[in-house]
This record gives C-alpha cells, sequence and structure tokens, in this order.
C-alpha cells in the first residue's frame, strides 16, 4: 500500500472517530429519534423502556451532555435520587456550561440536604451568566434554607425581574414573604397569581395555605393546606404546615390524626 | 366472439327498465336538493369576504335573503364591550342588596355575585367586603350605599372599566395595576369623581354630601366641578357640597408594628394576670396614635380601641382566651389620621387545667437479673415531665418515654407534668412483684 493510500485511510478513520458516532454506525438523526421517543415514553410513564433508551443513546453517543441529564430526570423521577445525582455529573463533566444540569444537580444536593454544595454549584453557574433566573431561583431556595430570608428574597426578585411572570418564582417569593412574616398582603396576592396559572399545584396551594396562616386567616389556610395535601400526602413539609394552623387554633385532635397518618405513609417521620 | 358481443351477452343484474319513476317526481327532488345546497351554501359563501361570490348575493338578495350580520374578524367592533361579575367575599352584621331589575333589597349573602347596577346597602354595624374580578377590593363600612355602576371589558381591547357610586358611605378601595394599559376604577361621589389605576383610597361621603378622599397608597386622579388634580400617597382631600376643594392635607405614615410577633402566643393561668404590652415603631414626632385590638383580620369586632396615645407601645390587660388582631395608625396635631398599619395576630390562652397524663402499660425488662421499667406515657405537648425526679424531654406531641433501672417490688414511680403556666398534674404508680 502506497504511503498517500495509508494516510488517506488514516484521515478517513480519524473523521469517523471524531464524529463519536462511527463505532456503531448511529447517525444523528437515528439518535434524535430514539431521544425523542425515550422522552415520550418519560412522559407517558414507561420509565423502565425510557430508561433502555436513554442508556442505549449513551452507549452510542458517550460525550453527549444532554442524555445524561435526560436519564438523571428519569431516576429523579423514580425516587433514585443518588442516581440522578451521577447523571447529573456525568452532564455537567461534559460542558460545564450546560445550565440545567447544574440547577438539576443542586436540586438534587438540595434534597439531600447539602445545602452548601447546591449553593456553591449555584454560583459557579452564576459567574458566567448573572442574567439567568433559574439560577437566581436555585440560589433563593439555597438562601431560604440557610435561614437568609432576605437574601432569599432577592434572588426571587431578580428571578422575576428577568423572566417575568412564573408561577413557581412567585410562589417561592410569596413563602419567603411568608417566612419573613412581611410584604404578606403582596404574598397573598403573588399566591393567587400562581393558583390562576396553576389551579392544580400543591406547592402553591401548600403556599397559599401558609400565607393565609400568616394573616391569620385560619378557614382559608386549612381549607388550602387540606387540597395541598390531598394532592401530596406524601408531602412532609405540606402536612407539618397543616399540623401547625390546627395547633394553633387549638384543633388538636385533628392535629394529631394528621401525624398518625403521616407516620403511617413510609418514609414520613413527624412533622 | 368480440368484447362488445360478449358485453351484450352478459344479463344485468337489475333491469332498470323495470322501476318507473314519475318524471314530475323526479324534477320535484332534484329542485328540492337544488334549493337545500343553496340554502346551506349561500351564507358560508357570504362570509367570505362579503364580495367573492357576488352572483350569489344577487340571486339571494332577489330572492329576499341577506348575509348574515356576523362581523368580519379582522376589523371587530371597538365599541363591544362584555359585562363581568363582582362577588361579596364577607360580611358581617346588617348588609342588603338590590339588583338592578328588583325593587326591594334582600339580604346579602356570603359569596353572592354582584352585577351591573347592583346597590349595596350596610346598616350600622354591617360590614361588606366586594371582590372585583380583576382583584380590585371594595371594603364598605357600616351605615353605606354604594350602587355599582360599571363593570365592563372591551372586548377587542380588554380595557376595563368599573365604576361604583357612593352616596352616603364609608368605604375602601384597594386598587391593583391594571393588567392592560388603560383600565381603570372610578369611584363617583355627589361632588366628586376619582380615577384610580393602582392604589389604596378611602372615600367618605357625609349626609351633607361632603366628601373625603384619602390616598394611601399610589396616585388618584380627582376632578370636581371642572377642576382636576392629582392627590398622592399619604394625601387628603376634602370636598365641599358646592363641589369646591376645601383643602389637601398630608397625612401621616403609618406605624410599624414591632412585638409581640406576628403569631405569638401569651399563656396565663388567670384572666388577672393577664397583662402584655403591644409595641410599634415611628419614625414620626408630634403624633398621637390609635390602637385597634379586634377579634377578625377586618377589624369588625373590636374589643379595644384607645386613641390620643402618646407612647409607642400600650398595655393591654383582661384579655379572655382567643386569637386576636391587633394594628395602629397615626393622627397628626390637626386631627388628620393615616392608614392603619398592617395587622398582626397573636393568640392569649387563659389555662387553669393541669396537663393530662395518659400512661401506657409498665414494660419490666430484666437485664442480667436486674428489673427495669420502661414508663412511656403522653402529656399536653410543651408540659415539662419529670419520673421520679428526672427529667424527661417528651417530643412534640406530648410523648415521653423513660427506663428506671433496678426496681424493686413497691418502688413507687411519680410522673410529674408542668405547663406553660405552672399547672401541675402528679401521677403515682407503684410496682408490684417484679
Amino acid at each position: 500500500m502506497s504511503s498517500c493510500a495509508k494516510k488517506m485511510i488514516r484521515v478517513f478513520l480519524l473523521c469517523f472517530l471524531y464524529s463519536g458516532c462511527g463505532s456503531l454506525g448511529i447517525g444523528n438523526e437515528t439518535a434524535d429519534r430514539v431521544f425523542t421517543e425515550a422522552n415520550r415514553l418519560v412522559s407517558e410513564g414507561d420509565l423502565r423502556r425510557a430508561e433502555e433508551k436513554f442508556l442505549w443513546i449513551i452507549r452510542s453517543m458517550p460525550r453527549n451532555p444532554r442524555s445524561y441529564n435526560n436519564l438523571g430526570n428519569l431516576y429523579f423521577k423514580k425516587g433514585e435520587i443518588d442516581k440522578a445525582g451521577m447523571q447529573y455529573r456525568k452532564a455537567l463533566e461534559l460542558n460545564s456550561g450546560y445550565l440545567i444540569a447544574r440547577v438539576n444537580l443542586a436540586v438534587i444536593l438540595l434534597k439531600q440536604g447539602k445545602t452548601e454544595d447546591a449553593l456553591q454549584m449555584l454560583q459557579e453557574g452564576l459567574k458566567p451568566y448573572p442574567e439567568n433566573a433559574e439560577l437566581q431561583n436555585g440560589l433563593g431556595i439555597c438562601e431560604l434554607r440557610r435561614g437568609n430570608i432576605q437574601k432569599a428574597i432577592q434572588h426571587f426578585r431578580k428571578a422575576i425581574d428577568i423572566q417575568g411572570p412564573n408561577p413557581l418564582f412567585y410562589n417561592n417569593l410569596a413563602y419567603a414573604y411568608a417566612e419573613s412574616n412581611d410584604f404578606l398582603n403582596e404574598a397573598l396576592k403573588l399566591c393567587k397569581d400562581a393558583l390562576k396559572a396553576e389551579p392544580q399545584n400543591g406547592i402553591v396551594l401548600d403556599t397559599l395555605g401558609w400565607v393565609y396562616f400568616k394573616r391569620g386567616i385560619f378557614d382559608q389556610s386549612t381549607e388550602y393546606l387540606r387540597k395541598a395535601l390531598d394532592l401530596k400526602p406524601g408531602e412532609n413539609a405540606v402536612r407539618s404546615h397543616l399540623v401547625t394552623v390546627y395547633r394553633w387554633i387549638g384543633e388538636n385532635e385533628k392535629a394529631m390524626s394528621l401525624i398518625k397518618e403521616g407516620s403511617r405513609i413510609p418514609g414520613q417521620g413527624m412533622p | 366472439m368480440t368484447r362488445k358481443e360478449m358485453r351484450k351477452e352478459r344479463k344485468p343484474l337489475l333491469d332498470w327498465k323495470m322501476i318507473r319513476i314519475p318524471r314530475v317526481l323526479v324534477r320535484v327532488f332534484v329542485i328540492f336538493i337544488l334549493i337545500l345546497v343553496l340554502a346551506v351554501s349561500f351564507p358560508i359563501f357570504l362570509k367570505k369576504e362579503g364580495g367573492r361570490f357576488p352572483f350569489l348575493v344577487k340571486i339571494g338578495s332577489f330572492f329576499g335573503l341577506q348575509a348574515s350580520p356576523e362581523k368580519k374578524q379582522d376589523e371587530p367592533d371597538s365599541n363591544v364591550m362584555d359585562v363581568y361579575f363582582a362577588r361579596l367575599v364577607y360580611v358581617k352584621g346588617d348588609v342588603n342588596v338590590k339588583s338592578q331589575k328588583e325593587l326591594k333589597f334582600q339580604k346579602a349573602e356570603k359569596d353572592q355575585i354582584l352585577r351591573e347596577g347592583d346597590t349595596i346597602r350596610t346598616y350600622s354595624g354591617g360590614y361588606a367586603e366586594v371582590l372585583f374580578d380583576e382583584g380590585n377590593k371594595l371594603t364598605i363600612k357600616p351605615d353605606s350605599l354604594v350602587v355599582i355602576h360599571d363593570m365592563k371589558e372591551n372586548r377587542l381591547t380588554k380595557i376595563r372599566k368599573s365604576s361604583i357610586n357612593l352616596l352616603q358611605s364609608d368605604v375602601e378601595a384597594v386598587v391593583r395595576r391594571p393588567k392592560i394599559e388603560g383600565s381603570e376604577f372610578v369611584i363617583v361621589t355627589p361632588t366628586a369623581l376619582a380615577k384610580i389605576s393602582e392604589a389604596k383610597v378611602a372615600v367618605q361621603v357625609s349626609k351633607e354630601q361632603e366628601s373625603k378622599l384619602k390616598v394611601f397608597s399610589g396616585a388618584v386622579d380627582v376632578k370636581v366641578g371642572g377642576e382636576s388634580m392629582e392627590v398622592v400617597r399619604n394625601q387628603s382631600v376634602d370636598i365641599s357640597k358646592e363641589k369646591k376643594i376645601r383643602e389637601i392635607k398630608d397625612l401621616p405614615a403609618p406605624p410599624k408594628l414591632g412585638s409581640p410577633e406576628n403569631l405569638a402566643e401569651f399563656f396565663f393561668k388567670n384572666l388577672s394576670e393577664m397583662k402584655m404590652v403591644l409595641k410599634w415603631d415611628d419614625s414620626l414626632s408630634g403624633v398621637t396614635y390609635r390602637i385597634q385590638v379586634a377579634l377578625d383580620p377586618y377589624f369588625t369586632d373590636l374589643v379595644i380601641v384607645r386613641t390620643g396615645l402618646s407612647e409607642k407601645g400600650v398595655v393591654v390587660q383582661g384579655l379572655k382566651s382567643g386569637i386576636y388582631y391587633w394594628r395602629v395608625s397615626s393622627i397628626t396635631s390637626e386631627g388628620n389620621e393615616g392608614d392603619f398599619s398592617d395587622y398582626s395576630v397573636f393568640k392569649i390562652t387563659i389555662d387553669q387545667t393541669p396537663p393530662d397524663i395518659v400512661l401506657d402499660d409498665l414494660l419490666l425488662l430484666k437485664v442480667s437479673g436486674k428489673v427495669n421499667a420502661q414508663i412511656s406515657g403522653q402529656t399536653e405537648p410543651d408540659a415539662a415531665v419529670t419520673i421520679n425526679d428526672v427529667p424527661v424531654l417528651p417530643d412534640k406531641t406530648g410523648r415521653f418515654k423513660y427506663v428506671l433501672s433496678q426496681i424493686s417490688s413497691d418502688t413507687e414511680i411519680t410522673i410529674v407534668a408542668v405547663d406553660r403556666v405552672g399547672n401541675r398534674k402528679i401521677v403515682k404508680k407503684t410496682v408490684q412483684n417484679p
């Protein structure tokens, strides 16, 4: 074989490998199709088949951060928090500027109680993207967890300034206001606006109920917290809020029965 | 055999000549179908840009048919208004409502829908709160007569116009920033018209038809006679019955509540012991304060009202067990009262009942020949528990558990629970034959 032919083969092989999917002979179109199908399966709730598809894409295109992120989302949906975190980390290793994976990883860290790590993770993301609403919102949640309510309020306000009306950001700002015992009328307005956009969102219903409690409007408070608990019976925070309200208004039997009910749910402690 | 011959050979399945339909019947049927097609297609064709099928229009007009009066889609009538509704979200005491079509007032109900032309009347001690569709709130105080004049939304621009007419009245309105620019909330009194786009205002109309408008936040355009002016935050304007502006006054800003913090709980053993201090902050000097303590967040059930307070705090005594709401306003030396502060909530518990102690069955555990006893039970949340003088920490629900080691026959166990105000309960139990 002439040296020229050898060179040509080498160049061809390099190009083939560089494409990242040459070894299996998979084209981008096929990968996209499988990716879309996997996402569809996730939305339909067929998580087992969706997982198979994502793993297949990852085997075929191991340098695509989006696949790891979506597989992480799938594990998150399955409640496998640690596995989800690992996938988000892999996505970030491949692309440190991948903000969605960064925010998702921060959510995992918050769930694991690693507030400081989550905060650091989001602050790193904020350096190149100071005007990212999701990061600001995430930082707000971290600060709320750390008890820095005023800082949390600043972050949530900034998130709203950047992105405009968003039920999740409204909800978070309202909750921070409630925790600060300040701007409670504004908190009520924000919650009501969030609820208009998402009337069946248990988190928003919980916040509205909690704000009503802070306002001393107890019938509305218990009504909304009850609705929230019906939608999210496994959410300890919602149960804890309702227990607090019942105790405060002297309905101790209702509070006790809620506690007992909660202790029967696996993974629930006493609120 | 040729193909033609073969075809001729084939016998038809049905000989059509066998069925004879009268010619007249066929004609009638064809005409009927034609009329049906025309009737269906005519209005559809006409709608399409009106002139695409002019011949059909002519035919239609010849037969006396006209195009439907429906408007073209891209040219909606800018004057078409949709009516929306308001709701009575709070009613207390004597409150009546009269709809435009009725002659008599009817008793108002909570969550009652209010429409254009409805009149709301509150009598002495009567309060009502009206929530408009766009989130604006109108609080109607006792002895008021309010007419909902307009509640319209422009179908094209979505601009909303709400207006209420006040006769002798005392109302407060909180108007939110409109979602659509140009929307407005108008309050009309016998002597003035106030256009509000985002503000908190209080309006009083006296028996003598004099009006007083206070602006606590935002700004309001006020028209009096031919004169127009803007009244801004913490300003008040008095308008005479002759439709003349008497004067514009500055109002003091509301104080900020200090202690107790919102949702604080206080426990007392006796009503005579009940004593607490309510404090607030204010940067103004030379003002006095009015404090209100009520049993409801609308401040309709007032239990304490004190005015002329020069200190930024007041001692409150003799409140029974219950939930209380309190707020403060500042009053200038000229007697101009500003808006009330935001309210805060506190709870008083007069507790003379000792905490209950419910013990579980005693659990005896033998460890290396010695007997230990596990005592567990339930008491009031937050009660302090001791077992044989050893403090035991109950959980949030009041459950406690303690292991008493090396007990012998006839060992006496004394469980004491003391609640927050010092009520004490003692339960004794003797262990027999461990």
